[in-house]
């Protein structure tokens, strides 16, 4: 069976825009990332595409394929292909570097503003651990579906508040500054909810849904989104516990035995 | 490199296959801007009582108070559409309210496949039962504006 592929190109430099068409042999097994390789091995070379790990976990390939913002890698084009065409466009509401490149650099300015880190008040520790912090399953719970995130940017694709407001702190931001302020080893939530209660915070959310919907990892945004404001509403009236970091599992008693760990080969270079 | 914002577009028209709350976002956003330009006029018609009893009367006229004929009738028929998007627009502000509270919203969880977000899960069964009270309240506004009438 032959599928029709129609990609939507923008090359800038020759002003060239619009959807070219592909067509191309479908066999088993074969995801839109193959088949976008494929034509960009054998037909078209000057398709721009972003991929890394093919496998789902680098969030390179995000696009939107037949109108549904996905995945290009772990998509199967049998699975999705209609009357046997597939239209493969960009993430829309991020700016466009060529073809079906994004640039996230926005993204990842706003994610370093919300200091995806665990923060510790005794800085000195941190830098210099002895042992490791305390956590129990049920508190890694808290924050585990949240930090699987890839950051491919599928969720900014189906926000209605991301497409009007590029300065909106996107889903996943806002997902990932939950995932650190409920970290039981974290100590650095009231600098965390000032920044994302600001304008263009979480408060321009009205609960879409969209991000969920569309995040292929199952990070479900929304809900850590909604919990964000509930953390930012108790801190309002008062309510928010006092948090300290978790404690330290206690040092060995005789000292981190050093001698047992095996020395690095010698360098190379 | 070029924006690429979906702009208004991405309020109003969601991509395929998207879930409920997208279209209630979409509606709550219609409503509101329908309100906004209705509270313009609201407070226009209102306000004018503030320049005597004769301004009033006149305003009362130009929106048809006591009127009969199409244009009484068009009036008419404003206000009941008027009474919907209040209703909607409340009883969604109401959903959006309690959810940012964190009610009906469920746990995180390790995401089990096929994975549906336990946000949209949870909150739908409280936005169904919003949804027959808002369907209650066309029913009742029905029986008032036109049977009633
Ligand atoms: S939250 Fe999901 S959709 Fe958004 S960037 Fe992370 S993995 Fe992608
Ligand atoms: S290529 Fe890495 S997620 Fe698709």
């Amino acid at each position: 069976m032959k599928v029709k592929f129609f990609v939507k190109r923008y090359i800038p430099d020759i002003g060239k825009e619009g959807f070219d068409e592909y067509e191309i042999e479908l066999t088993e097994g074969l995801t839109v990332l193959d088949a976008l390789l494929y034509i960009k091995e054998n037909i078209d070379q000057s398709l721009s595409v972003r991929y890394s790990c093919r496998m789902g976990i680098c969030g390179s390939c995000g696009m939107i394929i037949n109108g549904k913002p996905d995945l290009a890698c772990h998509t199967q084009v049998k699975d999705v292909v209609e009357n046997g065409i597939i239209k493969v466009e960009p993430i829309p509401n991020l700016p466009l570097v060529r073809d079906l490149v994004t640039d996230m650099s926005s993204v990842f300015a706003k994610h370093k503003k919300i200091k995806p880190f665990v923060i510790r008040k005794d800085e000195k520790e941190q830098e210099n651990p002895v042992r490791e912090y305390k956590q129990t399953p049920e508190e890694l719970l808290e924050y585990l579906q949240f930090s699987y995130c890839i950051q491919c940017g599928l969720c900014i694709s189906s926000c209605p508040v991301s497409s009007t407001d590029e300065l909106f702190f996107e889903p996943l931001i806002l997902a990932q500054a939950y995932r650190f302020c409920v970290d039981s080893r974290d100590e650095g939530i009231e600098e965390r909810l000032n920044v994302v209660s600001q304008s263009h915070g979480v408060f321009n959310c009205h609960f879409a849904g969209g991000c969920s919907n569309a995040c292929p990892k199952g990070v479900d945004p929304a809900l850590a989104i909604q919990l964000l404001k509930r953390l930012i509403l108790k801190r309002a009236i008062g309510f928010l516990k006092k948090k300290k970091g978790a404690d330290i599992v206690s040092p060995y008693p005789e000292g981190p035995n050093k001698d047992k760990i095996p020395k690095p080969p010698p360098k190379t270079v | 490199m070029k924006k690429n914002l979906k702009g208004f577009k991405g309020w109003f028209l969601p991509e395929k296959r998207a879930n409920f709350e997208r279209w209630l976002f979409a509606l709550h956003r219609l409503t509101g801007i329908f309100l906004i330009l209705y509270l313009c006029l609201h407070i226009f018609v209102v306000g004018s009582r503030a320049f005597g009893k004769e301004s009033w009367e006149n305003t009362m006229k130009l929106v048809g108070a006591f009127g009969k004929g199409a244009y009484a009738n068009f009036v008419h028929i404003f206000e009941f559409i008027l009474i919907l998007v209040i209703g909607f627009h409340a009883l969604n502000g109401v959903r959006l309210l309690l959810t940012e509270f964190g009610m009906f919203l469920g746990k995180p969880k390790r995401p089990e496949y096929p994975y549906v977000a336990s946000s949209l899960k949870g909150p739908r069964i409280f936005m169904y039962f919003l949804m027959i009270v808002l369907f209650v309240y066309i029913i009742f506004g029905v029986q008032e504006f036109f049977i009633l009438k």
